[in-house]
């Protein structure tokens, strides 16, 4: 780029630039600026905190889902395998005991 | 600089008071920039505050208090071409609404004098908006930064991190091509 041409350009349209800028000064904010800013900002913060909470549930919700499915995955195979503890109704087991008890008790030929 | 580093230091720590003076020693500036780059006056302090918005929440992302300005005229960059393209997108025609505006603002300055240097103001601007046309969007904005809001190359560097050779080659067409309009006389 040659400097000679840099320079043409410049001169020509310096001028041009500064009235520019002469003609569009910086612009005085309205009362309502500060105000209206600190809103959006408050409003901001809001949607921030909310979508926080809401990512937040999210991933409490699906974390609860995940560890109930594993929990069932070990669990129920667990329950299944093991034969339950009691077997017989407690009639059974009454009378169980009781036909052990009158052989303890009755000696082998006397009737009652 | 307008204002101390330490008072960049304490906004970007959180402190609220802090930004609020950072920001009531800028938003003059700021809007004056804005007012340049978007020319509608009417939509100005939208695009403002969205610039300190999100100055707000990028400031715990800044390097050093020493790169402030750039950051911020980064963010008054990116806003403007935002609003610009969502105008685009929206088909309205920026200059003949500016010039509308501008027109009318000039008839309600009363007094002779005033009136004409009013219109003499609408002229200028109008003129350059007219000239501006000729280059790009991205151009037109890196026109304004440099010719009008004044900023060293070194400024413009950091604000849209491009190196100085790249940004001198770009600014030499935008400038070509908006001289050869104003040679040509298409304003």
């Amino acid at each position: 780029m040659d400097r000679m041409d840099q320079d043409r350009v410049g001169d020509k349209l310096d001028p041009l630039w500064a009235e520019y800028r002469e003609a569009c000064p910086d612009v005085e904010p309205s009362a309502h600026f500060m105000p209206q800013l600190w809103q959006r900002i408050e409003a901001q913060r809001g949607a921030v905190a909310s979508s926080w909470f809401r990512l937040w549930a999210e991933v409490w919700v699906v974390a609860t889902v995940t560890l109930a499915i594993v929990m069932g995955a070990i669990l129920i195979p667990r329950f299944q395998s093991n034969p339950p503890a009691y077997l017989a109704s407690y009639v059974d087991v009454l009378a169980a005991a009781d036909s052990a008890n009158d052989s303890v008790m009755l000696p082998s030929g006397e009737t009652e | 600089m307008l204002i101390e580093f330490e008072l960049i230091e304490k906004a970007r720590s959180g402190d609220d008071g802090a930004f609020n003076l950072v920001v009531k020693a800028y938003r003059k500036r700021i809007l004056g920039t804005i007012a340049r780059l978007i020319g509608r006056p009417e939509d100005v302090e939208d695009v403002g505050q969205e610039v300190f918005l999100r100055l707000y929440y990028s400031l715990d992302q800044l390097r050093a208090a020493e790169v402030f300005e750039p950051w911020l005229y980064r963010l008054t960059v990116n806003a403007a071409y935002d609003y610009l393209r969502r105008q685009k997108r929206r088909h309205e025609s920026r200059m003949s609404d500016l010039s509308e505006q501008q027109v009318m603002m000039a008839d309600a300055s009363a007094g002779g004098k005033k009136q004409t240097e009013e219109l003499r103001r609408t002229k200028v601007r109008e003129m350059v908006h007219s000239l501006l046309e000729k280059v790009s969007e991205e151009d037109r904005i890196l026109l304004m930064m440099k010719e009008v809001e004044g900023l060293s190359l070194k400024e413009l560097e950091q604000i849209y991190k491009v190196n100085e050779n790249a940004l001198k080659v770009r600014l030499f067409r935008a400038r070509q091509r908006v001289l050869k309009a104003f040679e040509a006389g298409e304003v």
